[in-house]
């Protein structure tokens, strides 16, 4: 056998130089080499001298084709070079998949955390005084002076500030502090705009208490009022100003951190064990931004198992079943939308997901409720369905399992 | 278009069957897999140029025709085989000159010589005994002709593995037609 390889290698003219001599001694002394050598020349000569009998006419094909009823595809190389180009590309994207995820999830993290962190907003990035804060919407600018509720802060610049003349002219809040609070609402709707209307009703209750008080105190000097809007922690209406300025300037408000387990189950039922190779297996870690009405995305990392079944030839083109159950680190981008169906504290959610990881590509479905144990706090639960497209040897394979979905979410505030 | 080369016969047979969006595709890479060696065949059997060249063609008509009527095709190559064999023996017996393939005489072809053309109608029968992925390889090679790079890109194996199939493809017919080689060597 291995001198038939060297044969047939030296007859294709592929055999290195330096094994050449060995082939020769040996053909020189062994009978049975030398009549392999014979029957591999036959057999090529047999194709060589035939060789105009293996191609027929392209009259015989465009002939069959038109008799059966079919157009012969076109091959032009236009077609082929497309495919080509693509096949390059998906070799390429094969080849370097966990790379250019962990790429792109690097870029993300690092765009969000500058977004989130790094960039002044644009809504209040008011330089403080030494130790006082400023109360945009209950300034009143130069051009507009009266005696009304000023709500917007569009109407002032950015970086705007008290300034010493805003200072001698303190804005007296309400004109009408005998008057009650509905009655109040009323003025504001009749001296309002739709867009301040809306600004002001996204205060809450308590903040509208706050103004009220301001309010009843009709006829504030200078000092008091900054006595009023100065920040004292000792005095609780400026934390309850403050709080409401600190609201406006939040970057971290929308953005949620979740640690979850999974518990899921193989469809079909895996028959040999998952390889749990890692500390941190059946775990996936979130980043979540809520984007407008419930809507957030995010992107996830997660530690997992996969049952993989799959058919395939080994070298010796011998058609075999593979199954393994490896471990994979997936990423995915995440879109979660919920609403308040049975509580405020418990939303219900609805979750798609997509990513890939080393094996191939990997969706996700997930429908759960969290619930809002504290403040910043909540806990999630779900159920999920998720399923993974990979290939082997050019062919399309896919492996699903479904399971439940543990975790608690970190709301930053 | 879908890359269809690197289907197995049967995946490809169920899917000509089936799906009419893509016969033409997939037809056409059975033809393109398996047309030089059945051409050859018919070239073999037949001392006619012009004859052989019908049975090629009625040979993958009929195919393409009676697809409904066969369930299951494991031996694609066989099967053509065989086709263009019916076809050979229906025009003979039409001619109502029964020709047994035993009594046939090639001798009177100016072509080639007898051995060779014998050889050539023996391998082709061998290679119906190999395996798919080897007769792939060995037909892709040794009969289309082309260089080992297209060979693999072909088969959907690397380059080392497109060599070793076709290797050992030839290293098997040898072995078959061991019995042949040595009385021809003998006669040599």
């Amino acid at each position: 056998m291995e001198h038939f390889k060297k044969i047939n290698d030296f007859l294709e003219g592929s055999l290195p130089s330096s094994q050449e001599d060995e082939l020769f001694a040996v053909l020189a002394v062994d009978t049975s080499v030398r009549n392999e050598m014979k029957k591999l020349l036959a057999l090529n000569s047999t194709f060589n001298y035939n060789r105009d009998f293996f191609r027929p006419d392209t009259a015989s094909k465009s002939a069959i084709f038109a008799a059966v009823g079919l157009e012969i595809p076109h091959t032009g190389s236009f077609e082929n070079a497309g495919q080509s180009w693509l096949n390059s590309c998906l070799q390429f994207l094969g080849k370097y998949s966990q790379g250019i995820v962990t790429g792109l999830t690097t870029v993300t993290l690092t765009s969000l955390f500058f977004i989130f962190f790094m960039l002044p907003s644009n809504k209040n990035s008011a330089p403080e005084p030494s130790n006082r804060a400023t109360i945009p919407y209950l300034l009143q600018p130069d051009s507009e002076k009266s005696n009304s509720i000023v709500t917007s802060t569009k109407q002032f610049k950015r970086n705007d500030h008290i300034t010493s003349n805003e200072r001698a002219n303190p804005i007296p809040v309400i004109e009408h502090p005998e008057k009650n609070r509905d009655e109040i609402s009323q003025i504001k709707n009749d001296n309002m705009d739709e867009n301040q209307s809306t600004n002001l009703n996204n205060f809450d209750t308590e903040s509208n208490n706050e103004l009220l008080m301001i309010g009843n105190k009709s006829n504030l000097s200078e000092n008091d009022f900054y006595d009023m809007v100065s920040v004292d922690k000792n005095n609780s209406q400026s934390k309850l100003l403050n709080k409401q300025f600190k609201k406006h300037g939040d970057y971290w408000k929308g953005l949620s951190l979740e640690l979850s387990g999974i518990k899921t189950f193989s469809m079909p039922q895996a028959n040999i064990n998952p390889a749990n190779s890692t500390e941190m297996n059946n775990t996936a870690l979130a980043l979540l931004y809520m984007i407008k009405n419930g809507f957030s995305a995010g992107i996830d990392i997660r530690q997992e198992n996969f049952f993989l079944q799959f058919t395939g030839s080994d070298w010796n083109g011998i058609n075999k079943l593979y199954e393994t159950q490896p471990n994979f680190t997936t990423f995915s981008a995440l879109l979660r939308y919920e609403k308040d169906i049975i509580g405020k504290n418990t939303p219900i959610f609805g979750q798609v997901s997509y990513g890939a990881n080393s094996g191939g590509s990997v969706g996700r479905v997930m429908l759960g409720a969290k619930y809002l144990i504290t403040d910043g706090i909540s806990i999630i639960f779900g159920s999920e369905y998720n399923r993974m497209f990979y290939s082997y040897q050019g062919k399309a394979f896919n492996s699903s399992k479904a399971g439940i979905y543990y975790g608690i979410i970190y709301n930053f505030k | 278009m879908r890359n269809y080369s690197k289907y197995s016969d049967s995946e490809l047979f169920i899917a000509l069957k089936e799906n009419s969006a893509t016969k033409a595709n997939i037809f056409n890479e059975l033809y393109e897999r398996y047309s030089s060696m059945v051409h050859a065949y018919c070239r073999c059997l037949i001392k006619n140029k012009q004859d052989a060249e019908d049975i090629f063609q009625d040979t993958f008509i009929k195919f393409y025709n009676y697809l409904d009527k066969i369930e299951h095709v494991d031996n694609l190559s066989g099967y053509l085989v065989t086709i263009v064999r019916s076809i050979f023996f229906n025009m003979k017996r039409k001619e109502k000159d029964t020709v047994q393939i035993d009594g046939m005489d090639f001798s009177d072809d100016s072509e080639l010589p007898y051995e060779n053309k014998e050889l050539l109608e023996i391998i082709i029968m061998s290679v119906e005994l190999l395996d798919e992925h080897h007769r792939k390889a060995f037909i892709l090679r040794e009969f289309d002709g082309l260089p080992y790079p297209e060979v693999a890109v072909k088969c959907g194996v690397t380059l080392s593995n497109a060599k070793m199939l076709v290797y050992r493809a030839k290293h098997k017919i040898i072995k078959i037609l061991e019995p042949y080689l040595n009385d021809v060597n003998k006669t040599v």
